[in-house]
C-alpha cells in the first residue's frame, strides 16, 4: 500500500514535469499555465468554501485586488513581480479582514450576498477612479518576472515553458500549505464550523475567530493568484472582479469537488481547457458551460473528485 | 462554593415570558434534573446558561463569577458544556474526528505551528489521539472509531453527542433530553453512563421527560412550568408535590352548581 502510494506520487511528479514538453504548440502550453493560475485561485476559494463552509460570492475581489496591487505598485513605485508576490497577499489579506469583520457575523446566503456587495464596490472603484486605476482600460504593460543576480544570472520568465515551471512550484506550495493547515488542529476547527457551527461553539471553539482566520488566508491565496495572473497576462483590468470570474471559479470548485484538494485542481483544469476549446462554438459557449454545470450537479454531487474516488473504489474491489 | 447559580433569571421573547424569576443552584458533583411540560422554558434556560441566549433580567454565576455576559465559546471554555435536544453531531466526519473536535479547547497551538509542523503541533496531535481513545474506551465505542458519524444508529449518535461533550472536559455538563427516542435498553445504558460521568466528579444538569430516568439518577429535581419554578426537591418530594401533580396530571374540575 505505502509502496504503491509512493510509486503513484512519483508518477504524478514525472507527468507534471514532462507534460508541457509533450505539447509543441504555444497555445497548449498557454492553457496549461492559465490552468495553473486558476488552480491557485480555486484552491483559495475552496479553502473558505470547502473547509470552513461559508460561500463568499464576491471571492474574485481578492484576485482583482492582488492583480491591482502589483499593477499599481509597478506603475507608481516601479516594484517587480517578487515584491508583488509578497505585497498582493498582504493587501488581499487586509481587505479580507475588513470584509470579513462585518460579513462573517452573517451565515449562509446573507454572507454570500454581503461579500458580493463588497466585490461590487471594489469593481466600481476600479472602473471609476480613472486617474488612479485607468478605469475600465485596466493597467497593461506589467513586466514578466526576472531573476537577476548581477554578473551571474539574468533570467526572464518570457515564454510559456518557463512560466509553466514557475506556476507548478507555486501550485505545489499552495497544496502544501492547504494540506498542512487542514490536517491540523486548525483544520478540525474549520470542519467543525462547516458541519455544525452551534455545536462547535458549544464545545468551546471561538467560531468567529476561526472563520476570520480561514477567510483571511483564503483571501491571501486569491491575492497571490491575482499577482501571478497580472504578470503572466501583463494586464490587470476590472473584469477580474466581475461576474465572469465569479461563475467560472465557483464552477471550478463545485464541479471539481468541494472540501478536497484534488477537486479544485481537476475543476480548474477542466474549466480552463473546455472554454478555450469551445471558443469555436462562440455564442453557444456559455450555454454549453451552463449545461455542464447543471448536469454535473445532478449526476456528480461530489464533483470530479467524487467520480475519481468511485472509479478507484471499483478498481480496488476487483 | 456553588457550581452554578441561576439568580432571578427572566427571558422575554416579545411579550412572552419564556422564563420569569427563575432561581436555583447546583453544588459541585451533584446530578440535578430539570423537568416540566413542553414549553416550560427548559431549553431556553439551557440557552441562557450556555450564553446562546442572554437573560433579559437576572444573572447566571459559575463558581461565583458572572457568566451571563460571556460568549458561548467563553462559557464552554470555563468547563460548561451542553448537548442538544435534537441530535447534534458533525455528520460527515468520522467518530474519531467528532471527538477530536470536542478536544479542541484543551491545547491550542497556533496556525504557524500547523504550517511549520512544530513540536507543539505533534504534541497536540498525540494528545488528541490519546483523548479520543480514552473517551471511546469510557463509552465502549472503540468499534465505531472510523465510522462516519451519520452512518451510526440513532442511539449511537446520541451516545456520540455525549462523547463529544466529554471530550471537551466539562466540569458542568448540561444534557438536553439525552434519552429522547432511545429504547428501554439504550435508556438503561444511558443511566449507567450518566452515573459513571458523575463518578468523575462532573456536575450534571439534565433535562428529561423520561421520568424513570430522572427519578432514579437525580439527587434533586427542579420543576418549571410556564417559565416559573414551581417546585424543587428530592425525587420523593417532587413525586408528592401537589402542584407538580396538578401540572402533569391536571386537576379535578370543580363541579358547577
Amino acid at each position: 500500500m505505502n509502496r504503491g502510494r509512493w510509486l503513484f506520487r512519483a508518477i504524478v511528479v514525472i507527468v507534471v514535469l514532462v507534460l508541457p514538453l509533450l505539447f509543441e504548440s504555444t497555445y497548449a502550453r498557454h492553457i496549461l499555465v492559465s490552468s495553473g493560475i486558476f488552480i491557485l485561485l480555486s484552491l483559495g476559494l475552496n479553502f473558505i468554501m470547502g473547509y470552513m463552509g461559508q460561500t463568499p460570492f464576491g471571492y474574485p475581489v481578492f484576485f482583482g485586488l492582488g492583480a491591482y496591487t502589483t499593477a499599481l505598485g509597478f506603475t507608481y513605485l516601479g516594484t517587480d513581480f517578487w515584491t508583488g508576490l509578497i505585497a498582493a497577499p498582504i493587501v488581499a489579506g487586509i481587505f479580507g479582514f475588513l470584509i470579513g469583520y462585518p460579513s462573517l457575523r452573517l451565515r449562509g446566503p446573507y454572507f454570500a450576498i454581503v461579500t458580493l456587495a463588497f466585490a461590487e464596490i471594489v469593481a466600481l472603484i476600479l472602473n471609476n477612479w480613472v486617474s488612479f486605476t485607468r478605469g475600465s482600460m485596466g493597467i497593461s504593460g506589467i513586466p514578466h518576472p526576472k531573476i537577476i543576480i548581477p554578473g551571474l544570472i539574468d533570467f526572464t520568465f518570457n515564454h510559456e515553458l518557463k512560466w509553466y515551471y514557475l506556476v507548478v512550484i507555486i501550485c505545489a506550495f499552495y497544496l502544501l500549505v492547504n494540506h498542512r493547515l487542514i490536517h491540523s488542529y486548525a483544520g478540525e476547527a474549520w470542519l467543525a464550523i462547516r458541519e455544525n457551527e452551534d455545536l462547535a461553539e458549544a464545545v468551546g471553539i471561538h467560531t468567529f475567530k476561526w472563520k476570520m482566520i480561514s477567510f483571511v488566508i483564503g483571501a491571501m491565496m486569491g491575492g497571490m493568484a491575482g499577482c501571478i495572473y497580472a504578470h503572466y497576462y501583463t494586464i490587470a483590468s476590472p473584469d477580474l472582479v466581475g461576474f465572469y470570474y465569479i461563475t467560472t471559479i465557483f464552477a471550478m470548485v463545485i464541479i471539481g469537488g468541494r472540501g478536497t484538494l484534488l477537486g479544485p485542481v481537476l475543476g480548474a483544469i477542466l474549466f480552463t481547457a473546455v472554454p478555450e476549446y469551445l471558443r469555436a462554438a462562440k455564442t453557444m459557449r456559455l450555454v454549453i458551460f451552463g449545461l455542464i454545470m447543471l448536469l454535473s450537479i445532478i449526476f456528480m454531487p461530489q464533483g470530479l473528485n467524487g467520480l475519481v474516488n468511485d472509479i478507484r473504489e471499483r478498481f480496488r474491489r476487483r | 462554593m456553588a457550581s452554578l447559580q441561576v439568580k432571578n433569571v427572566s427571558r422575554y421573547f416579545g411579550g412572552v415570558a419564556a422564563l420569569s424569576e427563575v432561581n436555583f443552584g447546583l453544588s459541585p458533583g451533584e446530578i440535578v434534573g430539570l423537568i416540566g411540560p413542553n414549553g416550560a422554558g427548559k431549553t431556553t434556560l439551557f440557552n441562557v446558561i450556555t450564553g446562546f441566549s442572554k437573560p433579559s433580567r437576572g444573572q447566571v454565576l459559575y463558581e461565583g463569577r458572572v457568566i451571563s455576559d460571556l460568549a458561548p465559546y467563553e462559557i464552554a471554555s470555563l468547563g460548561i458544556i451542553r448537548t442538544y435536544q435534537k441530535t447534534s453531531i458533525f455528520p460527515v466526519l468520522t467518530v474519531a474526528q467528532n471527538i477530536a473536535i470536542g478536544h479542541h479547547r484543551q491545547n491550542q497551538p497556533g496556525i504557524w505551528s500547523a504550517l511549520l509542523r512544530t513540536q507543539a503541533h505533534h504534541t497536540e496531535r498525540q494528545e488528541s489521539e490519546t483523548g479520543i481513545k480514552e473517551i471511546l474506551d469510557f463509552l465502549s465505542m472503540d468499534w465505531a472509531k472510523d465510522y462516519t458519524a451519520q452512518n451510526l444508529s440513532y442511539g449511537d449518535q446520541r451516545k456520540l453527542e455525549i462523547a463529544i461533550a466529554l471530550s471537551a472536559r466539562p466540569k458542568l455538563l448540561l444534557l438536553d433530553e439525552p434519552a429522547a427516542g432511545l429504547n428501554p435498553e439504550e435508556t438503561n445504558g444511558l443511566m449507567e453512563v450518566i452515573k459513571k460521568i458523575q463518578e468523575r466528579g462532573i456536575t450534571i444538569l439534565v433535562v428529561e421527560h423520561h421520568m424513570k430516568l430522572v427519578m432514579r439518577i437525580c439527587e434533586r429535581i427542579v420543576v418549571l412550568n410556564y417559565g416559573k419554578k414551581i417546585a424543587e426537591g428530592t425525587p420523593a418530594q417532587i413525586q408528592n408535590h401537589e402542584e407538580v401533580i396538578k401540572v402533569y396530571l391536571g386537576e379535578e374540575v370543580e363541579e358547577q352548581t
